[in-house]
């Protein structure tokens, strides 16, 4: 770790405003309690959550997978583009970044929809409860920043102002927390064993 | 200091108060912590109501008194709000109105278990039939709750003064403790496990943000009004 | 030491798309010839080792103040250690 620092040691910077990141925290700390929740009921009936994480489409959540840490890349690009002035990039970079996000919402729909067809929902046991809770929340996630995402875009096309920079690594910041998540959630609910 | 200022501080003591009244009408005297689970059966949940019939009458109006007071925690907040919004105040109004439904879905409870406890002898069905209207009328709405916390939320985020009323954390702190209230729309559909109204995301998670926020705000009014006879 | 870090980002995406295709692989073999708690195991470690990645190179944690590097990287030990304790243990 410390053979990447460089010799000019930069002054340690905060990536956006303050409190974005007591919202971050707390959201990661509320993911951590239902993460854990799931893991201690799971426990209970193993045999359960097997057979109906079985029915889940990994590869759906495989892609989806894909799809957000891509729109991750996206957006820590966007804000690489921003510190060197490069105006138009950004728009374009957090455009894809939006489509990425759309990509993931069409297949969760997708996803949803053949499961609710089949006649699955929250009730049907205590793993797609889980499943679709869990997933769920985190959705909501995912289109808040999609919506900060467009905020963003609108900004990123306006004069430049003062601020921009810090708002832009704010919603950025916001963003990869919905990566972050849907990076633990995948593994946990659909491939663990 | 102003009078105005001194009312102001005086109004947010009522957080604090109301958070007190209710912990001691609902845990100490009625003994609804922890809360009973939805799956109880409905001569279980008579027997608690005839064995406990004055506690619990005690304790909910103990309850109604506190929710009461933080009707004026929603009018000192809806004044700062005001501070911040130098046009026609919308959130102003908004939080003012979600704020005082939340008390009303806070009093009506409290009114409900008193009813379940003035006749405990009612034919059990009818006495879990009021409790269940209870429990799921406090902890199901978390869209009104959400709509003040949002209200609040954007306008101390859209304070964008040299001297801001709220520290910006407290717009973001706002919004994290709405999300904190959404599994409340879980409830209606689990009468057991963590998203049912006993469960940790059901009750635990919003009950202690909810009062978490009461005892944060009033922190953060108080430095605020303040700081007000300053400038 | 900026064309590094631009470049450190793609690099770190590479890694998180390997580790993806891993956990994948490791998660849809159902052939019976690997232990599945150890699969398992593996998995969860692989995702907090993703979420590390992200918070420090996405999320530039990594230059970020100290006190708030330390919160982020005490919730990855704190959730990794409460994900495999509930796992193996229960």
């Amino acid at each position: 770790m410390p053979m990447d620092i460089p010799l000019h040691q930069p002054k340690p910077h905060l990536p956006g405003e303050l409190g974005v990141w007591v919202f971050i925290l707390g959201d990661m700390v509320i993911f951590g309690l239902l993460f854990g929740t799931f893991l201690f009921y799971r426990a209970d009936d193993p045999a359960l959550y097997q057979r109906s994480q079985a029915t889940l489409n990994q590869n759906f959540g495989a892609i989806n997978t894909i799809v957000l840490l891509s729109s991750s890349w996206l957006v820590a690009k966007a804000v690489q583009c921003a510190r060197q002035g490069a105006r138009r990039q950004v728009s374009r970079l957090l455009a894809a970044a939006w489509l990425c996000g759309l990509v993931f919402a069409v297949v969760k729909v997708l996803e949803y929809s053949e499961k609710i067809s089949h006649g699955i929902t929250l009730v049907t046991n205590d793993f797609y409860m889980y499943y679709f809770v869990l997933t769920g929340l985190h959705f909501v996630h995912l289109l808040l920043g999609m919506g900060v995402l467009g905020y963003l875009w609108i900004r990123s096309r306006h004069t430049p102002a003062a601020g921009d920079l810090s708002v832009l690594e704010s919603g950025a910041s916001f963003w990869h927390l919905a990566d972050l998540l849907w990076i633990v959630l995948f593994p946990l609910i659909y491939l663990i064993q | 200091m102003t009078q105005s200022q001194k009312n102001q501080l005086l109004c947010i003591w009522s957080g604090p108060v109301f958070v007190v009244l209710f912990a001691i009408g609902f845990f100490f005297c009625a003994g609804f912590l922890p809360p009973h689970s939805p799956s109880t059966g409905a001569d279980e949940v008579a027997a608690i109501f005839r064995n406990n019939a004055s506690m619990i009458r005690l304790g909910q109006v103990i309850m109604l008194l506190g929710s009461s007071m933080a009707l004026a925690f929603v009018g000192v907040l809806s004044t700062q709000l005001r501070r911040i919004e130098t046009g026609l105040p919308v959130f102003t109004f908004v939080q003012l109105a979600a704020g005082i439904s939340v008390v009303v879905l806070l009093v009506v409870p409290c009114l409900l278990w008193i009813v379940a406890a003035f006749r405990p002898e009612r034919a059990p069905e009818l006495t879990q039939l009021l409790n269940d209207a209870a429990w799921l009328m406090l902890l199901t709405p978390f869209a009104p709750a959400g709509v003040q916390l949002l209200a609040v939320g954007f306008a101390v985020l859209g304070d964008r003064v040299a001297v801001p009323v709220f520290p910006r954390w407290v717009g973001f702190f706002n919004i994290w403790v709405a999300v904190l209230f959404l599994p409340g729309g879980l409830i209606p559909f689990f009468k057991s496990g963590p998203f049912a109204w006993n469960g940790l995301f059901g009750f635990w998670v919003p009950a202690i943000a909810f009062f978490g926020w009461f005892l944060t705000m009033t922190m953060v009014m108080r430095r605020s009004i303040k700081r007000q006879s300053v400038t | 030491m900026r064309l590094l870090s631009s470049h450190a980002i793609t690099v770190v995406w590479l890694m998180l798309v390997a580790a993806t295709a891993i956990s994948w692989w490791l998660g849809t073999d159902h052939s019976g010839a690997r232990d599945p708690s150890q699969a398992t195991v593996s998995i969860i470690v692989l995702a907090m080792m993703k979420v590390r990645l992200v918070i420090l190179y996405f999320m530039e944690i990594r230059t970020a103040p100290l006190a708030l590097r330390l919160l982020c990287e005490a919730w990855v030990v704190v959730v990794c250690s409460a994900l495999l304790g509930l796992y193996l243990l229960r």
